[in-house]
């Protein structure tokens, strides 16, 4: 029998409780007995767009938009994964219909989130069957190709709730500052971190290396089980497992960054989807967003300790991985 | 016949002058490699180091400053010390052409520094395995020979397949390298089998391997053992 549930992705406040313990940035659920990654199995991923504009986005500008997000994903090629759209419709992006459906949605109620994602998904294997991405009306879109100041812009959220849509979730591959009444971005090197960039940007409708590593994780190619290694290992202070610790993986000569967590209490990490070579590791406690933007309300992440570099240069392998990295920190 | 030939020739070579006369004199007084003498030799390197430069974690930001620096890594390879051994043939008195190999384990280091976040710095090491495949030309200057003709400078060039493991085997990258060296071999025997010092520094160009910089790279190199000709 399959059973379904349902749980909601959203770029700014996210809401979801998904279990945080599997790989570090993606969706996944628990079965009675072990946790699985949430994923489409049947491709293309059919979608509809929601025949409604809002204020500056027609309906048509909408599905260009959208279409161009997918195929920001369906670009990578270390990935495989595809789409195709079906055609405007009247249902709403939010409902369970067993239709896959993107657009607009007045919901004045979430003034700070930007979009959600949805998911129908069988809990017994993670595959995902249906996922609806609603884009609130309650904040001012653009679509124009260099983005319009004060705006955000459509396209560069869709590419984030379409991450989410293909079974990622959020990175923690940025850096905030506390201000009043949240938090601002200083910097993301990850379309799917949790924070959206200023409106008027638009840097969001290209993904980085992070979100490469992430969804080549879930969707390989049969070469890229060749030609990408991962690093796992644990953080460990005074002996014992990190839980939540965040670890970043840079790699010096492609200037790339790809982020993991430490996801239970022995401070397990993994972080795939990397490119052969050099890395360097730093481990920071997760301090820039909401913890509830990675993590469900029962997972405790530790947060005492400093921030380091691991004193060891990692060498990733081609269709390997390496393995038992330990990296020790200390309490604040 | 040839001895007859020999002596006029040093007959002639006296008379055009010193330098001239004392290499003829070396010539007469030792057996010099003959065209399929086979020189072996071994010993040990050394590689200066290079920097391999800096590198920037950064990340994008939405202001007019396009990037945040998160922290930098600012890369480098010690000078190096290892072993090489090689086998050469005489073409001619003068000429050998040889095969090596050589062999040593560089530290490559980087140094993490200018967190964003004020996280202490700090090195993070790695040891690499550094082969290098060869083939030489050898060039002796019998004219230039010192010490009563024991000591013979050369020159040699040539180029080598470089092969670099990192720690662990866990990755194998590759490149290539040209050298170019000056030495001496300095000979403690007058007969055809005979036992030798050899000694040379010049400059190895390598590219690629674990040096991901683009373009060729150049490094000092030294090397010095014992050689033996049979």
């Amino acid at each position: 029998m399959r059973r379904s549930v349902f749980a909601f992705a959203f770029a700014i406040l996210l809401v979801w409780a998904a279990s945080p313990l599997l790989a570090y940035l993606k969706l996944g659920t628990t079965t009675q007995t072990r946790t699985v990654n949430l994923r489409w199995n049947a491709f293309p991923i059919r979608y509809f767009i929601t025949d409604r504009g809002a204020p500056q986005v027609t309906s048509m500008q909408f599905q260009s938009a959208a279409s161009r997000a997918f195929a920001t994903w369906h670009a990578v090629e270390t990935a495989e994964t595809s789409s195709e759209f079906v055609g405007f419709t009247r249902a709403n992006p939010v409902t369970g219909d067993g239709m896959t459906v993107l657009g607009f949605t007045s919901r004045p109620d979430l003034d700070r989130v930007l979009a959600a994602t949805n998911f129908r998904l069988d809990t017994s294997t993670g595959e995902i069957v249906e996922s609806d991405i609603f884009f609130n009306t309650a904040t001012s879109w653009a679509v124009d190709p260099a983005g319009v100041t004060g705006r955000h812009d459509l396209e560069s959220i869709a590419v984030h709730e379409i991450g989410h849509l293909l079974g990622l979730s959020h990175s923690a591959v940025g850096e905030t500052e506390v201000i009043p009444g949240g938090r601002r971005v200083l910097g993301a090197e990850s379309v799917m971190f949790p924070i959206a960039f200023a409106p008027g940007t638009i840097h969001d409708r290209s993904l980085k290396a992070d979100d490469v590593a992430g969804i080549t994780d879930i969707y390989p190619t049969t070469s890229s089980h060749r030609s990408r290694g991962s690093i796992s290992g644990r953080v460990t202070k005074n002996g014992n497992g990190v839980q939540g610790a965040h670890v970043v993986a840079f790699n010096p000569a492609a200037g790339t960054l790809v982020g993991g967590f430490a996801l239970n209490e022995s401070g397990a990490f993994t972080i795939a989807g990397l490119e052969p070579g050099i890395h360097l590791l730093r481990v920071e406690p997760l301090d820039d967003g909401d913890l509830d933007s990675f993590f469900d309300s029962t997972f405790v992440v530790d947060l005492d300790f400093r921030v380091r570099f691991h004193d060891q240069v990692v060498v990733v392998p081609a269709g390997g991985g390496v393995r038992d990295v330990e990296i020790r920190v200390t309490p604040k | 016949m040839r001895g007859l030939l020999q002596s006029a020739a040093a007959a002639l070579l006296i008379l055009l002058g010193a330098h001239a006369a004392s290499a003829q004199i070396y010539r007469l007084r030792r057996d010099p490699p003959g065209r399929g003498s086979v020189e072996l030799g071994g010993g040990v390197m050394w590689a200066s180091g290079f920097e391999l430069g800096t590198s920037a974690a950064q990340l994008t930001r939405s202001g007019q400053q396009r990037t945040f620096d998160l922290f930098s890594a600012e890369g480098e390879v010690g000078g190096f010390p290892g072993a090489h051994a090689r086998v050469g043939v005489y073409l001619s008195p003068t000429i050998s052409l040889e095969a090596g190999f050589r062999y040593a384990r560089p530290q490559l280091a980087y140094r993490l520094s200018g967190d964003a976040e004020s996280a202490p710095e700090e090195t993070a090491t790695e040891i690499i395995n550094h082969y290098v495949f060869d083939g030489s030309l050898l060039v002796h200057f019998p004219g230039a020979a010192f010490a009563s003709g024991r000591g013979v400078p050369f020159v040699s060039g040539g180029a080598g397949y470089v092969r670099e493991l990192h720690e662990g085997n866990a990755l194998v990258e590759t490149g290539n390298e040209i050298h170019l060296t000056g030495g001496i071999k300095y000979w403690f025997g007058t007969r055809g089998r005979r036992v030798g010092f050899r000694a040379e520094a010049g400059i190895s160009s390598r590219e690629k391997g674990f040096d991901q910089q683009e373009g060729r790279r150049l490094q000092p190199l030294a090397l010095a053992g014992m050689t033996f000709l049979y």
